[in-house]
């Protein structure tokens, strides 16, 4: 194998690639990087710990064509060195990369064991913005569990996109609240149910560009999802757990609606989270509105106490309810939109948060109840 | 003092009845087993609280001669054997002849009986060993008994019965385990003149596992049938005398386990059993598909000559020893694992045929990845013939299950990227035994625990954190000296202060984080009752649990303090727990053990990778309680080693 590279084409597509190797000691094709060179100039860097894989493919000028798999190390290496191009060629059973004035030699193995993608496109392709899919993942993926263990094989850690021929429904809990990202349009012709492990979810979305003119195909393979777009294509296992019918977790009532301003309730959340955390690792808020201020209050038996009060729009019934103020930094955060509106029924019903900005997203946070 | 005296007879024989009647399933067993003695085909128990105020066993079997239904009451009277030899190579369940006079010495009991042949049957009632009745009565063929007011004359006994749902599971418990030795009897098991449990007696082992464990696991069951075959290679711990034994039943699939031993149903000549063998032997076979700790629900049936075994150690018959313990445990640790394996293959060629037929692209990886199909030795494929040629004849009706277990039902976790190569799930981390580790601390005597005392709470709040040892111990440093923390324990000992304290400290529940699912458990109906005496200290502690339905606990709230630890499977544990450890206690004790059951339950586990934020946070919680030192249970949390304890260990005085 012998090719010349842009350097800067090339520590892009390292860099993305280098993602999906295995952080784990598997001691096997997992820990490496697979480069691949075709006669007709095709460079391909592949990458897969099993759960994730990665593909990305540049144009270089290829000699003599080959494989090999090669230490992630090159990514490091290739993102300082200094020159526009990079030379790469395998001798014996090392590596040689050249760029500038810089010489290395890696050790490489024989690219036979890395796994061999199968034909994924047998079924129909579903098409989406990769900026919407962007904005979907970003606001649902975040509700899912993020510890591992046992758990992991559980509703809990992945993220549910139910593709049908009216919308598309992303979804992810962790138990205690739910986020519900709808995306009108027609998806399938018959409602397809896909969980993606949230892990490899929040990959993903940092893979996507924030372009609303590049469009993302998937395809639905072999227990596989594949997304295909620009000179890439990745792929995730899935999850086989059913998740729960979460079309009864959102109230359809609302009794009471608040307006508030994101920021300033992101603020003040973040400041009672100071006390409230400071014992407890689950932190409790309670927000009360009175007439157009809303007060959240926090308590913390030995540490302290706290109120933060708040402008805001009550249309309805004053609002009390309890809960983890965490849940709502979560969102807060996540969302880029100026006010925020929270519909409210009970104490011990749900809190919902939505935007006038997009109305087809729902953030459910189950309240604490303190007798 | 006073002078020694021979007991008077009726004192004698309270003293016995003890021995053989512990509490009313006891009654409830030897009944059974005399009613299967007698060949009966159905057997009817009824029991009124919990057996309490009332057991009755009704068979058809072939009936006591009307002469002899008084003398059946009496001191070793039996049937059954002649001689003490004929002990050890008696098929039958009973012979001691010691059960029904126990039973009639300490309670009101009433018997009637017709065999086949007779025009008419008798009955005979007995007052604490006193006949206070006979007559001649109309009767079907078989025999019913009837036993009121058990332990009427032993208030001591009477008062350590526990609660009825706890005697109403053991009776339940029991009955079901007879029911899986004998299938093709039609059990009927009423409770306060509720069904509780039928079967129809047709051999079906089905809907009995179904009720043993529940309709998901039944359904993914693997079946055991192993007998030494001559075959067999030399060299393997099953020898000569395994020729005549064979273990059948069936274990559940690995992917299903409990952290006890409820799910495990052990029977020797159809009787059930307790044996440490059993135990280690399952355990030691499913190693290889779950990690330390955890158990492999199972129903596993040894049949064995009566001269190798001696069932005589107790007078419950629930004890039994072996002549040859270590090819017993041979022979079952290879039935399990073999059954095991060739499910798996079957899994996979399965798996093999729906891709073939569905037309599936080729697998990325398949006969490419060496690594990810250890399974597929040449040794495996000798097992899958072993297993095929080793003989179904046993006598024991085996369980008839047909069902095909599909691949989805198996594996219910993560299907990787390339699925083909896999089998059934391995586990997930080295096997890690903590009583090793224990043991060979102690014979070297390496390390003291006493200077722990010298640690003060704020000590340790901003440690240098080392790192983790065997995914089990915290190491870090402080003020030149070593910590080693065990994170299960500290984390039992944080979260138990944190309910318990709440739950005691508190006027009301402490607060309670809703759930978006609530968490629908199921268990058997009889659990359901044993459980519920728990449920308002449970609530009380922060849970909110309903019963919904006769067999399903709802959980709707947990205790905020540990939400994001409690999953199906640890309130499962949880509630399991007090299961085993039932027992009635004061409201104060109830909250007590509720919450350090809770907080072993849904502590960090041995074995759980931590990052280094968790081990921090693991580190100053502890350190900030008041009894940090001890885990609810007793075992320390925290060991420090001083510079003089580590100069120890390089021998420097």
């Amino acid at each position: 194998m012998k090719l010349r590279i842009g350097r800067l084409e090339l520590d892009k597509a390292l860099g993305v690639v280098s993602r999906a190797v295995s952080m784990k000691s598997l001691g096997s094709y997992q820990q490496f990087v697979k480069i691949a060179a075709s006669s007709d100039g095709i460079v391909s860097l592949e990458a897969t710990d099993d759960e994730l894989y990665t593909r990305v493919s540049i144009e270089g000028s290829v000699t003599d064509e080959g494989e090999t798999l090669v230490s992630p190390l090159i990514c490091d290496l290739v993102s300082r060195m200094i020159g526009d191009e990079v030379e790469i060629f395998k001798e014996g059973a090392s590596l040689t990369v050249k760029c500038g004035r810089s010489r290395y030699q890696l050790v490489c193995a024989p690219a036979d064991h890395f796994p061999k993608i199968s034909d994924y496109k047998t079924g129909q392709a579903i098409n989406m913005q990769s900026s919407v899919l962007r904005d979907v993942l970003s606001k649902i993926t975040f509700c899912a569990y993020k510890g591992g263990g046992e758990r992991s094989s559980y509703y809990t850690s992945g993220v549910l996109f139910r593709f049908t021929p009216e919308y598309l429904d992303a979804v992810a809990t962790d138990g205690h609240r739910l986020g519900l990202k709808k995306c009108r349009g027609k998806f399938t012709e018959e409602t397809v149910d896909v969980m993606l492990p949230a892990s490899n979810a929040e990959e993903i979305m940092k893979f996507l560009p924030d372009d609303p003119e590049l469009t993302v195909s998937t395809f639905l393979s072999n227990n596989q999802l594949f997304l295909e777009f620009e000179n890439m294509v990745v792929a995730s296992s899935l999850l086989d757990v059913k998740f729960p019918d979460y079309s009864r977790v959102i109230p359809s009532e609302k009794a009471t609606t608040v307006s508030i301003d994101r920021k300033e309730m992101h603020d003040a959340l973040r400041r009672a989270i100071i006390v409230s955390r400071a014992k407890q690792h689950n932190p409790v808020a309670r927000l009360k509105t009175v007439g157009d201020v809303m007060t959240i209050f926090t308590d913390a038996t030995d540490v302290g106490s706290g109120e933060e009060d708040l402008p805001c729009e009550v249309t309805g019934d004053d609002i009390e309810i309890s809960l983890n103020p965490g849940y709502l930094v979560d969102v807060l955060s996540q969302l880029s939109c100026e006010g925020i509106l929270f519909y409210w029924n009970s104490k011990v019903t749900p809190l919902v948060v939505s935007t006038s900005e997009d109305e087809d997203y729902t953030y459910v946070v189950m309240p604490i109840r303190i007798e | 003092m006073a002078s020694i005296l021979k007991l008077p007879q009726s004192e004698i024989d309270k003293i016995c009845a003890g021995e053989v009647v512990e509490r009313p399933a006891s009654v409830v067993k030897e009944l059974i087993e005399n009613s299967l003695d007698a060949g009966a085909t159905r057997i009817g128990i009824a029991i009124e609280d919990g057996g309490k105020r009332m057991i009755s066993v009704m068979d058809n079997g072939c009936g006591i001669n009307p002469n002899e239904l008084e003398s059946a009451l009496s001191a070793h009277c039996t049937s059954k054997i002649r001689s003490a030899d004929e002990l050890y190579v008696k098929h039958s369940l009973g012979f001691r002849g010691e059960a029904l006079y126990s039973i009639a010495s300490i309670s009101k009991l009433k018997i009637a009986s017709r065999r086949a042949e007779d025009q008419a049957g008798a009955e005979i009632a007995v007052e604490a060993g006193e006949v206070v009745e006979k007559r001649i009565i109309a009767l079907n063929k078989g025999t019913s008994i009837e036993v009121r007011e058990l332990f009427l004359n032993t208030p001591v006994r009477r008062k350590f019965l526990r609660a009825k749902g706890t005697e109403v599971n053991f009776i339940t418990s029991m009955v079901l385990d007879y029911s899986l030795c004998y299938p093709e009897i039609a059990w009927r098991l009423e409770s306060d003149g509720k069904e509780s449990f039928a079967t129809r007696g047709d051999g079906d082992l089905t809907p009995i596992l179904k009720r043993v464990f529940d309709a998901e696991i039944a359904q993914s069951i693997i079946k055991v049938d192993y007998r030494h075959s001559s075959d067999l290679q030399q060299g393997t711990d099953v020898g000569s005398f395994a020729a005549g034994i064979s273990i059948s039943g069936v274990v559940a699939h690995p992917q299903y386990y409990r952290s006890n031993r409820i799910g495990q149903h052990f029977f020797v000549n159809r009787r059930p059993v307790r044996n440490r063998i059993f135990y280690r032997a399952v355990d030691d076979a499913c190693r290889e598909y779950m990690s330390a700790g955890k158990h492999a629900l199972c129903v596993l049936m040894l049949d064995i000559p009566p001269s190798d075994i001696d069932v005589n150690i107790h007078p419950a018959k629930q004890e039994v020893s072996f002549s040859e313990p270590q090819q017993i445990y041979a022979l079952i640790t290879i039935g399990v694992k073999r059954a095991i394996s060739v499910a798996a293959a079957e899994q996979q060629a399965t798996l093999a045929r729906d891709l073939a037929s569905d037309e599936m692209p080729p697998s990325p990886v398949n006969g490419i990845d060496d690594r990810a199909r250890p399974d597929e030795s040449d040794d495996r494929e000798d097992y899958v013939k072993e297993a095929v040629t080793s003989t179904p004849d046993n006598k024991i009706a085996g369980p008839h299950i047909d069902k095909e277990i599909s691949p989805e039902q198996r594996n219910t976790r993560s299907i990787p990227l390339y699925t083909e190569s896999k089998t059934l799930p391995k586990p997930k981390r080295p096997v890690l035994s903590i009583a090793e580790f224990a043991s060979e601390a102690d014979d070297k005597a390496l390390i003291s625990a006493e200077t722990v005392g010298e640690i003060t709470p704020e000590d340790l709040s901003d440690s240098q954190i080392m790192g983790q040892i065997g995914r089990t111990f915290i190491v870090f440093i402080k003020n030149d000296a070593l910590y080693l923390l065990d994170q299960h324990s500290a984390h039992e000992r944080i979260v138990f202060e944190g309910i318990y304290r709440n739950a005691i400290n508190r006027e009301s529940s402490p607060p309670r984080q809703g759930l978006v699912f609530p968490i629908l458990l199921s268990l058997r109906p009889d659990q359901v009752d044993g459980i519920k005496m728990y449920i308002p200290v449970m609530n009380r502690l922060g849970f909110q649990i309903e019963v919904f339905g006769e067999d399903t606990l709802l959980l709707r709230e947990v205790p905020a303090s540990i939400a994001e630890r409690i999953n199906i499977e640890v309130f499962r544990s949880i509630i399991e727990g007090f299961l085993v450890t039932g027992t009635e206690k004061s409201y104060n004790e109830m909250v007590k053990h509720v919450a350090a059951t809770t907080a072993c339950k849904c502590a960090i586990k041995a074995g759980d990778e931590l990052s280094e934020a968790e081990m921090r946070w693991l580190v100053k919680s502890l350190t900030r309680l008041e009894s940090s030192f001890t885990c609810p249970h007793g075992r320390p949390t925290l060991v420090k080693l001083g510079v003089r304890d580590v100069g120890k260990l390089f021998q420097r005085a």
